[in-house]
């Protein structure tokens, strides 16, 4: 159980749990008219992620099958465990978001709760649900080291990775063919630097050179990321590094120019001149004229007068 | 064994919530009244209203009310930031998920599109195709040159919207886009009263209002949320692509590209760029097509 | 001159109280009394309906998103350009020292300034947002053509009111003086307008300065209200409309149908009022000579506005063009260019033509004409936009107006009628003191009428 390969087997037990789910739900439905209404079967991927080698924590994302397609469900409780499911072992619980998703906060020091073993096994379990038959999940990850130095060679920005990780037998060893991706934080989602997928050398290292013209924010700072995803002893790394690599972005101020889309504030001032000195023009003419007109009474009454 | 970086996760997030508070009041406050909140671990980044991007942990989100954009401060883009749109036509079917996904968003009537699929034929011997027009949010906007009282505007993050607590419904706007985008209340709009309570926001054109105009306003209270326009993320097929300018960046969701890089090798154009009106939705031409063309009851008439 | 060949106040010549008493505004008969019933019946449905439009948006017109605007558009476009006559008279005529042109300035002012009125409340009427209207004042944006045209329609209405009112005041004094008939409010009302008018050397030196400024100032304010109305149309891209060809081709229309109106105007108080007198069949004759220059100039302007276009048959502008050559709006189009262009020009070239009763009807024809033509003008471009209209309402392809629309139009025709017929009902139609003045004239050509500087 704790030596287990292949931690993310869970996808594979995905599949066999969805094609049972499925018979066995089909089956079912065919015999009983429940009185009750029946329990659904749901599935759950659970992910081991750590940023910057310090907050570390697991997901679980939890799916039921809705028309045809598993879809994320929200709401659904999860609880989560070390080493096996028994209430001493209770981490905490938590319900899925909108995105299907519980997260359970881990200790920053996670050794203290598995002693010696370099396995550190987690469950995630759905108990008792209404909606749901009872569910666990199980991955087993190992302590790593993830680093990411930024440097500057002769006018070529770099980026040098190395990762090291706790082996089976306890060893800190250099963890070779990680599978790295470097990118930059953008609106919305991460923007790969690198043309294809990198992978670390013998020494758990990886050197990339960073291009010349990402643009960054008005100070020229972008985010780099680095990430191994589903490393299948590691789990999910992730680091985020902030430097002034970037091309300083000019912000743009067009809404402030005087052009014929701006806002009255801004009309161009050519309209303003010309509209206005006709205005004035024509209207002080009529103003003259009704000044006149004013004259005329005048006039009249001092004839009345006279 | 354990990284040399001295910080810790929890003061690494009190330094973010730091520049979250400086950012926006109003966030920041309710976030750290929220005594008793279970971090959940996953940060998420969000847009405050001066542009900064803050990342924060999810717990604190929940709580948070939206920040309501009232007519005024609507009419500031969100600083640092140049919105984009890349629609891929040749990924798209007609599936319509982006045109539901919006009439609902937006509480449109049946016959109030702020987003039109038109199948267009460029020739008579080349094949037809979907192509999903909205407001382009022109640079040089024919429809905010028109405009009498400074009801439509664009902003500095190049979204043209409309205030319709001011606008008075001359539709001389409607007249002068060239592309159609605009439509009109003609009649009390057909919502619940729910959606009519809600305050008025130009960021979400919600509630519309009898006689006055509307449009695509590319969701900038989503975008604010850091989340894509609803027709973006509505989408299955990733035939939207949308983002900062300014990071030469797109996403359609699963993948984020350059946005240089896309529009040079795809052969990104803009509709009747002869119009002279500097659209900021792009178009990736119908080429390599994911699915062959297929007309539908969607080129029919339908009934008032 | 002015010292003695002016009728005082008081006692006029036996001349003078023939010229008087046959220009004086009469009480309506029962014809009068049938047009203005009807004309208040047409309001007061329109008004009902408007009321109803208020209430229920616009929705209740055949507007929808494509055909954004329909006739109250055209309608507006129609009495900016009818509204054009009162410079064309009382300015261009009369600067130019075409004195004949004296008994007909005030049919074309009351005319002018019912127009403007109307054109500034058509324009309301086709607001979404009426309650609103005040922003085009607060919040203005000098950067659009809707704020120059309210710039421009206000200040010519201000200016067709004084060239109204302003060579009025000597037969404002005459009827305070003479018309003891009328009713007390009335009589209160001339002694009010009248300004203390006496007849005074000075009060007429300042009046003919002030009518020859406003003369003048009027002219560049006609052709800038039209032009900026063709500009609603000819700064938008749409095709149709995007022409550089608009702002002179909308002041030639507008000048136009504005001497349709003001000769139909002529034939209806000539006959009605016995005042054939005072509009001759020289004045026909003249009038129909100047609507046949006019037309001709028009006709000029049209032959640019189609067929350029049509010799290139761009894309865009080939499907607007054909719908109006040979398509749905094609029986409209050849019947506005025949019968209120080519028509008119080939009747009004022949002596016979230009007699009051074939003017007559000539006229209504040019009106017509006009009208329709400002629907030809609006609607069709609006039909063809430059995207395909997908999955639209079939009625929302063709625009027709609703009954409700034509009576809320009708509405707005039948008030400018009803206006100029109250007006002509308590002011003279034609000036009394200026015809006395010239038919006492012996040199009428060497006494001048504007020569004050």
């Amino acid at each position: 159980m704790n030596t287990i390969k292949g931690v993310y087997i869970v996808y594979l037990k995905w599949v066999l749990l969805l094609l049972v789910a499925g018979l066995t739900g089909t089956l079912q439905a065919q015999e009983e008219e429940a009185d009750e209404p029946e329990k659904a079967d749901a599935i759950m991927e659970l992910r081991f992620k750590e940023a910057n080698n310090t907050a570390k924590f697991l997901t679980a994302i939890v799916k039921a099958e809705v028309d045809e397609f598993y879809q994320p469900m929200e709401g659904v409780e999860v609880r989560f465990y070390r080493k096996e499911a028994a209430p001493e072992n209770l981490i905490g619980s938590s319900k899925t978001n909108a995105k299907g998703a519980a997260i359970c906060d881990l200790e920053e020091d996670e050794a203290t709760f598995f002693g010696a073993d370099p396995d550190f096994v987690y469950l995630a379990t759905i108990e008792n649900s209404d909606t749901y038959n009872d569910l666990e999940e199980m991955i087993t990850v190992a302590e790593s080291d993830f680093s990411m130095d930024l440097q500057t060679e002769d006018d070529t920005r770099q980026i040098l990775i190395s990762l090291q990780g706790i082996d089976e037998n306890g060893e800190q060893v250099p963890v070779a063919d990680a599978e790295v991706g470097i990118y930059v934080t953008r609106l919305f989602g991460l923007l790969r630097v690198s043309e294809d997928m990198e992978f670390t050398d013998e020494d758990g290292s990886l050197l990339i050179d960073f291009p010349a013209d990402i643009p960054g924010d008005e100070n020229g700072m972008v985010t780099i990321v680095a990430k191994v995803d589903e490393h299948e002893r590691y789990g999910f790394l992730e680091l985020r590094k902030k430097i002034d690599w970037g091309v300083p972005v000019v912000i743009d101020q067009s809404m402030y120019e005087r052009e014929l889309w701006s806002s009255r504030a801004n009309a161009p001032w050519y309209l303003i001149v010309i509209v206005n000195a006709v205005l004035i023009g024509i209207w002080g003419s009529i103003l003259y004229i009704i000044y006149e007109v004013a004259q005329i009474k005048k006039i009249g009454r001092q004839a009345q007068k006279a | 064994m354990k990284s040399t970086d001295s910080n810790s996760r929890r003061s690494f997030l009190r330094r973010s919530l730091g520049v979250a508070g400086v950012a926006s009041a109003v966030t920041a406050l309710h976030a750290f009244q929220q005594e008793g909140v279970e971090e959940t671990g996953e940060k998420v980044q969000l847009l405050s209203p001066d542009g900064e991007i803050v990342e924060i942990d999810k717990g604190y989100l929940k709580p948070v009310p939206d920040v309501h954009i009232g007519p005024q401060q609507a009419r500031e883009g969100i600083p640092g930031k140049k919105f984009v749109m890349v629609i891929d036509l040749a990924r798209c079917k007609n599936l319509r998920k982006c045109h539901d996904a919006c009439e609902h968003m937006h509480h449109c009537g049946p016959n109030k599109e702020f987003l039109k699929i038109l199948k267009m034929q460029d020739n008579d011997l080349a094949s037809p195709y979907w192509q999903p027009t909205m407001c382009f949010h022109c640079d040089h906007p024919p429809c905010v040159k028109v405009c009498p009282v400074d009801a439509t505007f664009k902003r500095t993050d190049g979204i043209v919207l409309i205030d319709t607590t001011r606008c008075i419904g001359c539709r001389f706007c409607m007249v002068a886009c060239p592309y159609s985008a605009r439509t009109f209340d003609w009649s009390e709009p057909d919502i619940s009263d729910d959606v009519r309570q809600q305050p008025y926001s130009p960021e979400t054109s919600v509630p519309p209002k009898m006689g006055t105009v509307s449009k695509c306003d590319f969701c900038p209270d989503t975008v604010r949320k850091g989340e894509m326009p609803h027709c973006v993320s509505a989408c299955p097929n990733g035939v939207f692509y949308f983002g900062d300018e300014n990071e030469d960046a797109v996403s359609n969701g699963s993948d984020t590209v350059r946005l240089s890089t896309l529009l040079r090798d795809r052969a990104g154009y803009r509709f009747l760029e002869d119009m002279g009106t500097k659209p900021r939705v792009y178009y990736l031409p119908p080429v390599n097509r994911s699915f062959p063309f297929e007309d539908d009851e969607f080129t029919q008439p339908k009934d008032e | 001159m002015k010292e003695t060949g002016t009728p005082s106040t008081g006692a006029l010549s036996q001349q003078a109280r023939s010229i008087s008493d046959d220009l004086m505004p009469r009480p309506f008969g029962w014809q009068g009394k049938i047009w203005v019933a009807t004309l208040v019946f047409i309001v007061v449905v329109g008004l009902f309906f408007y009321t109803q439009q208020v209430r229920e948006g616009l929705g209740i017109t055949a507007m929808r998103d494509y055909s954004t605007w329909g006739i109250y558009i055209a309608n507006f476009v129609f009495f900016v350009a009818i509204s054009l006559v009162g410079s064309l008279i009382s300015a261009i005529l009369k600067l130019s020292g075409a004195r004949w042109s004296t008994p007909l300035t005030r049919i074309s002012e009351m005319i002018a300034v019912a127009a403007i009125l109307f054109a500034a409340l058509v324009i309301i009427i086709d607001m979404g947002r009426p309650d609103r209207f005040l922003n085009v004042v607060l919040h203005a944006r000098i950067q659009s053509p809707i704020t120059w045209d309210v710039l421009v329609i206000s200040t010519y209405m201000v200016i067709s009111i004084l060239l109204l009112y302003l060579p009025m005041l000597p037969d404002l004094a005459l009827l305070r003086d003479n018309y003891k008939t009328a009713p007390a409010w009335q009589q209160k009302m001339y002694r009010v307008l009248a300004l203390g008018w006496n007849n005074h050397p000075d009060q007429y030196r300042i009046l003919h300065r002030a009518t020859r400024i406003l003369a003048i100032m009027i002219i560049p304010v006609a052709f800038g209200i039209h032009t900026v109305t063709s500009w609603l149309f000819a700064t938008t891209l749409r095709p149709g409309w995007d022409s550089t060809n608009f702002g002179p081709y909308f002041v030639s229309g507008a000048f136009m149908v504005g001497a349709g109106g003001v000769i139909a105007a002529m034939y209806i108080f000539r006959t009605h009022y016995q005042l054939g007198k005072y509009l001759t069949d020289k004045h026909f004759d003249y009038m129909g000579r100047l609507l046949v220059l006019l037309s001709l100039v028009y006709l000029y302007f049209n032959i640019n506005e189609y067929f350029v276009p049509a010799y290139k048959m761009k894309a865009q502008e080939s499907a607007h063009l054909e719908e109006l050559f040979t398509g749905r709006y094609s029986l409209l189009f050849w019947m506005v260019q025949l019968a209120g262009m080519i028509i008119p020009i080939i009747v009004l070239m022949f002596r016979k033509g230009r007699k009051p009763r074939p003017m007559f009807w000539i006229s209504i024809l040019v009106i017509l004409g006009a009208w329709f033509k400002r629907f030809l003008i609006v609607i069709p471009t609006l039909s063809h936009p430059l995207i395909p209209m997908n999955r639209v309402p079939e009625a929302w392809q063709h625009y027709f107006p609703t009954l409700r629309e034509w009576w809320i139009t009708a509405a707005t025709l039948a008030g400018a009628l009803l206006i100029v017929t109250i007006l002509a009902r308590l002011f003279p139609a034609v000036p009394v003191v200026e015809t006395i003045e010239e038919s006492t004239e012996k040199d009428p050509i060497a006494s001048g009428n504007v020569n004050d500087a």
